[in-house]
Protein backbone atom coordinates (compact mmCIF):
# COMPACT_ATOMS: atom_id res chain seq x y z
CA UNK A 1 0.00 0.00 0.00
CA UNK A 2 2.80 2.43 0.97
CA UNK A 3 4.72 1.62 -2.21
CA UNK A 4 1.67 2.36 -4.31
CA UNK A 5 1.29 5.73 -2.60
CA UNK A 6 4.93 6.52 -3.28
CA UNK A 7 4.57 5.73 -6.96
CA UNK A 8 1.38 7.76 -7.14
CA UNK A 9 2.97 10.78 -5.51
CA UNK A 10 6.02 10.49 -7.80
CA UNK A 11 3.70 10.43 -10.79
CA UNK A 12 1.87 13.49 -9.51
CA UNK A 13 5.18 15.34 -9.07
CA UNK A 14 6.27 14.32 -12.57
CA UNK A 15 3.06 15.57 -14.17
CA UNK A 16 2.97 18.72 -12.12
CA UNK A 17 6.50 19.90 -12.74
CA UNK A 18 8.49 17.97 -15.31
CA UNK A 19 5.78 16.63 -17.55
CA UNK A 20 3.82 19.82 -17.62
CA UNK A 21 6.85 21.86 -18.57
CA UNK A 22 7.84 19.74 -21.54
CA UNK A 23 4.26 19.80 -22.79
CA UNK A 24 4.15 23.54 -22.26
CA UNK A 25 7.38 24.36 -24.10
CA UNK A 26 6.33 22.15 -27.00
CA UNK A 27 2.98 23.91 -27.06
CA UNK A 28 4.65 27.32 -26.98
CA UNK A 29 6.94 26.56 -29.87
CA UNK A 30 4.12 25.37 -32.02
CA UNK A 31 1.17 27.59 -31.34
CA UNK A 32 2.16 30.80 -29.65
CA UNK A 33 0.41 34.06 -30.44
CA UNK A 34 2.15 37.29 -31.43
CA UNK A 35 1.36 40.64 -29.94
CA UNK A 36 2.77 43.62 -31.82
CA UNK A 37 2.81 46.95 -30.00
CA UNK A 38 3.91 50.07 -31.82
CA UNK A 39 4.16 53.74 -31.01
CA UNK A 40 4.53 56.46 -33.60
CA UNK A 41 7.07 59.25 -33.19
CA UNK A 42 5.90 61.86 -30.73
CA UNK A 43 6.90 64.73 -28.52
CA UNK A 44 8.61 63.19 -25.57
CA UNK A 45 8.31 65.49 -22.61
CA UNK A 46 6.82 63.04 -20.20
CA UNK A 47 7.73 60.05 -18.11
CA UNK A 48 8.01 56.65 -19.70
CA UNK A 49 5.29 54.06 -19.51
CA UNK A 50 5.59 50.44 -18.43
CA UNK A 51 3.63 47.76 -20.24
CA UNK A 52 2.41 44.96 -18.03
CA UNK A 53 1.29 41.62 -19.41
CA UNK A 54 -0.59 39.57 -16.82
CA UNK A 55 0.81 41.74 -14.03
CA UNK A 56 4.48 41.45 -14.99
CA UNK A 57 6.48 44.15 -16.77
CA UNK A 58 7.27 43.16 -20.35
CA UNK A 59 8.26 46.58 -21.72
CA UNK A 60 10.03 48.92 -19.33
CA UNK A 61 9.43 51.96 -21.48
CA UNK A 62 7.17 52.18 -24.49
CA UNK A 63 9.33 54.46 -26.61
CA UNK A 64 8.20 56.54 -29.56
CA UNK A 65 9.12 55.48 -33.09
CA UNK A 66 9.46 51.87 -31.99
CA UNK A 67 7.61 48.61 -32.31
CA UNK A 68 7.78 45.57 -30.08
CA UNK A 69 6.93 41.97 -30.86
CA UNK A 70 5.82 39.83 -27.93
CA UNK A 71 5.32 36.11 -28.39
CA UNK A 72 3.16 34.58 -25.75
CA UNK A 73 0.82 31.77 -24.83
CA UNK A 74 -2.63 32.03 -26.36
CA UNK A 75 -5.60 32.76 -24.17
CA UNK A 76 -7.03 35.77 -22.43
CA UNK A 77 -4.34 38.26 -21.41
CA UNK A 78 -4.51 41.36 -19.25
CA UNK A 79 -2.53 44.34 -20.49
CA UNK A 80 -1.81 47.37 -18.37
CA UNK A 81 -0.04 50.67 -19.06
CA UNK A 82 1.24 52.67 -16.14
CA UNK A 83 3.59 55.60 -15.63
CA UNK A 84 7.18 54.78 -14.94
CA UNK A 85 8.37 57.50 -12.59
CA UNK A 86 5.81 60.18 -11.72
CA UNK A 87 2.90 57.84 -11.10
CA UNK A 88 0.64 60.48 -9.62
CA UNK A 89 0.73 62.39 -12.88
CA UNK A 90 -0.17 59.41 -15.02
CA UNK A 91 -3.29 57.37 -15.54
CA UNK A 92 -3.36 53.59 -15.23
CA UNK A 93 -5.13 51.83 -18.09
CA UNK A 94 -6.16 48.17 -18.21
CA UNK A 95 -7.09 46.15 -21.25
CA UNK A 96 -8.07 42.55 -21.89
CA UNK A 97 -7.45 40.71 -25.13
CA UNK A 98 -8.08 37.12 -26.19
CA UNK A 99 -5.18 35.66 -28.16
CA UNK A 100 -5.75 32.78 -30.56
CA UNK A 101 -2.85 30.41 -31.33
CA UNK A 102 -0.76 31.35 -34.35
CA UNK A 103 -2.45 34.75 -34.73
CA UNK A 104 -0.85 38.20 -34.69
CA UNK A 105 -2.49 41.13 -32.91
CA UNK A 106 -1.59 44.75 -33.58
CA UNK A 107 -1.93 47.40 -30.90
CA UNK A 108 -1.02 51.04 -31.21
CA UNK A 109 0.17 52.80 -28.07
CA UNK A 110 -1.03 56.40 -28.12
CA UNK A 111 0.17 58.84 -25.52
CA UNK A 112 -2.30 61.48 -24.43
CA UNK A 113 -0.66 64.53 -22.89
CA UNK A 114 -2.67 66.39 -20.30
CA UNK A 115 -1.35 68.70 -17.62
CA UNK A 116 -0.79 66.58 -14.48
CA UNK A 117 -2.28 63.50 -16.16
CA UNK A 118 -0.67 61.60 -19.01
CA UNK A 119 -2.20 58.43 -20.37
CA UNK A 120 -0.93 55.66 -22.61
CA UNK A 121 -3.86 54.23 -24.55
CA UNK A 122 -3.79 50.93 -26.40
CA UNK A 123 -5.88 50.81 -29.54
CA UNK A 124 -6.51 47.72 -31.66
CA UNK A 125 -5.25 48.15 -35.23
CA UNK A 126 -5.29 46.17 -38.46
CA UNK A 127 -2.13 44.89 -40.14
CA UNK A 128 -2.39 47.53 -42.89
CA UNK A 129 -2.27 50.45 -40.46
CA UNK A 130 0.65 48.85 -38.63
CA UNK A 131 2.59 48.44 -41.89
CA UNK A 132 1.78 52.00 -42.91
CA UNK A 133 2.84 53.39 -39.54
CA UNK A 134 6.07 51.42 -39.35
CA UNK A 135 7.19 52.24 -42.90
CA UNK A 136 9.42 55.09 -41.76
CA UNK A 137 10.06 53.62 -38.34
CA UNK A 138 13.53 52.58 -37.39
CA UNK A 139 13.69 48.86 -36.97
CA UNK A 140 13.73 49.18 -33.21
CA UNK A 141 11.99 45.96 -32.52
CA UNK A 142 12.38 43.70 -29.60
CA UNK A 143 11.25 40.13 -29.39
CA UNK A 144 10.27 38.53 -26.15
CA UNK A 145 8.77 35.21 -25.19
CA UNK A 146 6.46 35.24 -22.25
CA UNK A 147 5.04 32.16 -20.63
CA UNK A 148 3.58 31.67 -17.18
CA UNK A 149 6.63 29.78 -15.98
CA UNK A 150 9.20 32.11 -17.52
CA UNK A 151 8.50 35.83 -17.27
CA UNK A 152 11.28 37.94 -18.68
CA UNK A 153 11.85 41.63 -18.26
CA UNK A 154 13.58 43.65 -20.94
CA UNK B 1 -31.68 59.07 6.69
CA UNK B 2 -28.57 57.76 8.40
CA UNK B 3 -28.93 54.48 6.56
CA UNK B 4 -29.29 56.24 3.25
CA UNK B 5 -26.09 58.20 3.80
CA UNK B 6 -24.31 55.05 4.91
CA UNK B 7 -25.46 53.07 1.90
CA UNK B 8 -24.51 55.92 -0.38
CA UNK B 9 -21.06 56.08 1.19
CA UNK B 10 -20.70 52.32 0.85
CA UNK B 11 -21.88 52.42 -2.76
CA UNK B 12 -19.53 55.31 -3.47
CA UNK B 13 -16.56 53.57 -1.91
CA UNK B 14 -17.31 50.26 -3.61
CA UNK B 15 -18.16 51.81 -6.93
CA UNK B 16 -15.10 54.00 -7.21
CA UNK B 17 -12.38 51.37 -7.61
CA UNK B 18 -14.57 49.54 -10.09
CA UNK B 19 -14.98 52.62 -12.26
CA UNK B 20 -11.33 53.61 -11.98
CA UNK B 21 -10.03 50.13 -12.59
CA UNK B 22 -12.28 49.40 -15.52
CA UNK B 23 -10.79 46.90 -17.93
CA UNK B 24 -11.29 47.81 -21.58
CA UNK B 25 -12.09 44.82 -23.75
CA UNK B 26 -9.95 45.04 -26.89
CA UNK B 27 -11.83 42.11 -28.44
CA UNK B 28 -14.95 44.23 -28.72
CA UNK B 29 -13.60 47.75 -29.06
CA UNK B 30 -13.90 49.09 -32.61
CA UNK B 31 -10.99 50.89 -34.24
CA UNK B 32 -11.53 54.56 -33.43
CA UNK B 33 -9.06 57.34 -32.99
CA UNK B 34 -10.67 59.83 -30.68
CA UNK B 35 -8.23 62.70 -31.33
CA UNK B 36 -9.14 63.01 -35.00
CA UNK B 37 -12.84 63.54 -34.40
CA UNK B 38 -12.59 67.13 -33.17
CA UNK B 39 -12.34 69.93 -35.70
CA UNK B 40 -13.01 73.00 -33.55
CA UNK B 41 -11.78 74.08 -30.18
CA UNK B 42 -12.07 77.01 -27.83
CA UNK B 43 -8.93 77.38 -25.77
CA UNK B 44 -8.19 79.30 -22.61
CA UNK B 45 -4.51 80.02 -22.10
CA UNK B 46 -3.10 80.43 -18.61
CA UNK B 47 0.49 80.55 -17.44
CA UNK B 48 1.05 79.06 -14.01
CA UNK B 49 4.74 79.86 -14.30
CA UNK B 50 6.26 83.03 -15.63
CA UNK B 51 7.25 83.03 -19.24
CA UNK B 52 10.80 84.13 -19.85
CA UNK B 53 11.73 86.92 -22.20
CA UNK B 54 15.12 88.16 -23.30
CA UNK B 55 15.35 91.81 -24.24
CA UNK B 56 17.66 92.77 -27.05
CA UNK B 57 15.95 96.10 -27.70
CA UNK B 58 15.67 99.37 -25.72
CA UNK B 59 19.38 99.79 -26.33
CA UNK B 60 19.43 103.62 -26.27
CA UNK B 61 17.73 103.87 -22.90
CA UNK B 62 19.83 101.01 -21.53
CA UNK B 63 22.97 102.80 -22.61
CA UNK B 64 21.85 106.14 -21.15
CA UNK B 65 20.97 104.62 -17.76
CA UNK B 66 24.22 102.70 -17.78
CA UNK B 67 26.53 105.60 -18.61
CA UNK B 68 24.83 108.35 -16.60
CA UNK B 69 23.54 106.54 -13.54
CA UNK B 70 25.53 103.28 -13.71
CA UNK B 71 22.29 101.27 -13.71
CA UNK B 72 22.57 98.05 -15.68
CA UNK B 73 19.11 97.02 -16.81
CA UNK B 74 18.33 93.31 -16.67
CA UNK B 75 18.02 91.61 -20.04
CA UNK B 76 15.90 88.73 -18.77
CA UNK B 77 12.34 89.49 -17.86
CA UNK B 78 9.29 87.54 -16.86
CA UNK B 79 5.61 87.74 -17.61
CA UNK B 80 2.47 85.96 -16.65
CA UNK B 81 -0.06 85.84 -19.42
CA UNK B 82 -3.61 84.86 -20.06
CA UNK B 83 -5.49 84.55 -23.29
CA UNK B 84 -8.16 83.00 -25.39
CA UNK B 85 -7.83 81.11 -28.62
CA UNK B 86 -9.93 79.38 -31.22
CA UNK B 87 -9.07 76.59 -33.60
CA UNK B 88 -10.83 75.65 -36.79
CA UNK B 89 -9.20 72.54 -38.23
CA UNK B 90 -5.60 73.68 -38.72
CA UNK B 91 -6.02 77.41 -38.19
CA UNK B 92 -5.45 79.01 -34.79
CA UNK B 93 -6.49 82.49 -33.65
CA UNK B 94 -5.23 83.84 -30.33
CA UNK B 95 -5.45 86.89 -28.12
CA UNK B 96 -2.83 87.05 -25.37
CA UNK B 97 -2.35 89.65 -22.68
CA UNK B 98 0.71 89.58 -20.45
CA UNK B 99 1.53 91.46 -17.29
CA UNK B 100 4.64 91.36 -15.12
CA UNK B 101 4.31 89.36 -11.88
CA UNK B 102 6.94 91.55 -10.24
CA UNK B 103 8.62 94.70 -11.39
CA UNK B 104 12.28 94.30 -12.19
CA UNK B 105 14.28 96.45 -9.78
CA UNK B 106 17.91 97.39 -10.20
CA UNK B 107 19.63 99.67 -7.74
CA UNK B 108 23.01 101.16 -7.08
CA UNK B 109 24.44 102.63 -3.89
CA UNK B 110 26.40 105.77 -4.51
CA UNK B 111 27.75 107.20 -1.26
CA UNK B 112 24.75 108.14 0.83
CA UNK B 113 22.33 107.92 -2.06
CA UNK B 114 20.69 104.83 -3.51
CA UNK B 115 19.37 105.07 -7.07
CA UNK B 116 16.67 102.64 -8.15
CA UNK B 117 15.20 101.86 -11.56
CA UNK B 118 11.91 99.96 -11.43
CA UNK B 119 10.95 98.47 -14.80
CA UNK B 120 7.60 96.98 -15.80
CA UNK B 121 6.82 95.22 -19.06
CA UNK B 122 3.50 94.24 -20.52
CA UNK B 123 2.11 93.28 -23.89
CA UNK B 124 -0.99 92.45 -25.80
CA UNK B 125 -1.07 90.60 -29.09
CA UNK B 126 -3.24 88.87 -31.63
CA UNK B 127 -1.74 86.01 -33.58
CA UNK B 128 -2.94 83.80 -36.40
CA UNK B 129 -1.40 80.36 -36.58
CA UNK B 130 -1.33 77.52 -39.04
CA UNK B 131 -0.40 73.98 -38.09
CA UNK B 132 2.59 73.09 -40.28
CA UNK B 133 2.62 69.65 -38.72
CA UNK B 134 -0.78 68.24 -37.85
CA UNK B 135 -1.11 64.57 -37.02
CA UNK B 136 -3.11 62.44 -34.62
CA UNK B 137 -0.62 63.18 -31.84
CA UNK B 138 0.31 66.88 -31.91
CA UNK B 139 0.26 70.20 -33.70
CA UNK B 140 3.33 72.19 -34.60
CA UNK B 141 1.97 75.68 -35.14
CA UNK B 142 3.65 78.55 -36.93
CA UNK B 143 2.22 81.84 -35.69
CA UNK B 144 2.37 85.41 -36.93
CA UNK B 145 0.71 88.42 -35.45
CA UNK B 146 0.73 91.99 -34.25
CA UNK B 147 0.38 93.67 -30.90
CA UNK B 148 1.49 96.31 -28.46
CA UNK B 149 4.47 96.20 -26.13
CA UNK B 150 4.72 98.65 -23.25
CA UNK B 151 7.54 99.37 -20.82
CA UNK B 152 7.68 101.85 -18.01
CA UNK B 153 10.71 102.87 -15.98
CA UNK B 154 10.44 104.67 -12.67
CA UNK B 155 13.66 106.20 -11.40
CA UNK B 156 14.02 107.21 -7.79
CA UNK B 157 16.86 108.24 -5.55
CA UNK B 158 16.73 107.97 -1.79
CA UNK B 159 19.17 109.16 0.86
CA UNK B 160 20.18 107.08 3.83
CA UNK B 161 19.73 108.15 7.44
CA UNK B 162 16.56 108.67 9.42
CA UNK B 163 13.13 109.71 8.28
CA UNK B 164 10.43 111.12 10.50
CA UNK B 165 7.00 109.78 9.58
CA UNK B 166 5.42 112.96 10.95
CA UNK B 167 7.34 114.83 8.31
CA UNK B 168 5.74 113.17 5.24
CA UNK B 169 5.74 116.36 3.18
CA UNK B 170 9.56 116.46 3.15
CA UNK B 171 10.66 113.39 1.14
CA UNK B 172 14.31 112.36 1.60
CA UNK B 173 15.13 111.84 -2.05
CA UNK B 174 14.44 112.61 -5.68
CA UNK B 175 12.10 111.16 -8.25
CA UNK B 176 12.20 111.46 -12.00
CA UNK B 177 9.07 111.46 -14.13
CA UNK B 178 7.93 107.97 -15.07
CA UNK B 179 9.23 107.07 -18.50
CA UNK B 180 6.89 105.17 -20.80
CA UNK B 181 7.61 103.46 -24.07
CA UNK B 182 4.71 102.10 -26.05
CA UNK B 183 5.40 100.43 -29.36
CA UNK B 184 3.53 98.43 -31.95
CA UNK B 185 5.04 94.98 -32.50
CA UNK B 186 5.03 92.18 -35.00
CA UNK B 187 5.38 88.65 -33.76
CA UNK B 188 6.52 85.28 -35.08
CA UNK B 189 6.36 82.15 -32.98
CA UNK B 190 6.43 78.38 -33.02
CA UNK B 191 4.11 76.49 -30.72
CA UNK B 192 3.88 72.83 -29.84
CA UNK B 193 0.46 71.68 -28.70
CA UNK B 194 -0.58 68.06 -28.13
CA UNK B 195 -3.87 66.78 -29.54
CA UNK B 196 -6.90 66.63 -27.31
CA UNK B 197 -8.51 63.24 -26.81
CA UNK B 198 -11.42 64.36 -24.65
CA UNK B 199 -14.11 67.00 -25.07
CA UNK B 200 -12.55 68.94 -22.20
CA UNK B 201 -8.78 68.65 -22.11
CA UNK B 202 -6.06 70.42 -20.19
CA UNK B 203 -3.08 70.58 -22.51
CA UNK B 204 0.47 71.76 -22.03
CA UNK B 205 1.69 74.22 -24.65
CA UNK B 206 5.19 75.41 -25.34
CA UNK B 207 5.72 78.52 -27.42
CA UNK B 208 8.92 80.15 -28.56
CA UNK B 209 8.86 83.43 -30.41
CA UNK B 210 10.28 86.77 -31.36
CA UNK B 211 8.73 90.23 -31.07
CA UNK B 212 10.07 93.05 -33.18
CA UNK B 213 9.05 96.69 -32.90
CA UNK B 214 7.21 98.53 -35.64
CA UNK B 215 9.24 101.72 -35.98
CA UNK B 216 11.16 103.18 -33.05
CA UNK B 217 8.94 105.37 -30.85
CA UNK B 218 10.30 107.91 -28.40
CA UNK B 219 10.15 107.67 -24.62
CA UNK B 220 7.33 109.77 -23.19
CA UNK B 221 5.91 110.52 -19.82
CA UNK B 222 2.40 111.10 -18.59
CA UNK B 223 3.78 113.28 -15.79
CA UNK B 224 5.80 115.77 -17.79
CA UNK B 225 6.72 116.76 -21.29
CA UNK B 226 10.09 115.17 -22.07
CA UNK B 227 12.62 117.17 -24.05
CA UNK B 228 15.52 115.61 -25.99
CA UNK B 229 13.80 112.24 -25.73
CA UNK B 230 15.32 109.02 -27.04
CA UNK B 231 13.80 106.63 -29.50
CA UNK B 232 14.07 102.88 -29.01
CA UNK B 233 13.17 99.76 -30.90
CA UNK B 234 11.58 96.71 -29.30
CA UNK B 235 13.30 93.37 -29.84
CA UNK B 236 12.37 90.48 -27.58
CA UNK B 237 12.87 86.71 -27.63
CA UNK B 238 10.42 84.79 -25.48
CA UNK B 239 9.64 81.31 -24.22
CA UNK B 240 6.19 80.65 -22.85
CA UNK B 241 4.80 77.55 -21.17
CA UNK B 242 1.02 77.67 -20.92
CA UNK B 243 -1.72 75.47 -19.60
CA UNK B 244 -4.45 75.33 -22.23
CA UNK B 245 -7.95 74.45 -21.10
CA UNK B 246 -9.47 73.34 -24.35
CA UNK B 247 -13.12 72.68 -25.13
CA UNK B 248 -13.28 70.43 -28.18
CA UNK B 249 -16.12 70.11 -30.66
Amino acid sequence: MMKLLHIKSLMVIYFLFLGNETVETKFLQEKEASLVIYRKSNLNFSTGFHLYLNDSVVIKEIEPNTYYIIKTRPGKVLLKTQGNALRNFTEKKEYSLTLMPGQTYYLEAIQEYQVLMTTMHLVRRQEDSFKHATKKMKSNFLSVKVSDSDKKDF
Amino acid sequence: MKNQILSFALYFLMGCPFVLGQVIDLDKEPEVLSSGTFSKSTMYYLTPFSSISYNIGYSNMHQKLNTELDLNQRKFGENISTGIGWRKKQMFYNFIIAVPPFSSIVGIQNGNARTIAETKDGYFDFTVGHAIVSNDRYFLILRAGAGIQARSIQLTQIYGGTFDLNDLSNPPGNAWPQLDHISGTWDVAVEILPRAFRTLSVLPSLQMGYKGGIGSPVWRSSDMNIENSLSDRVSILYLRFSVVISRER
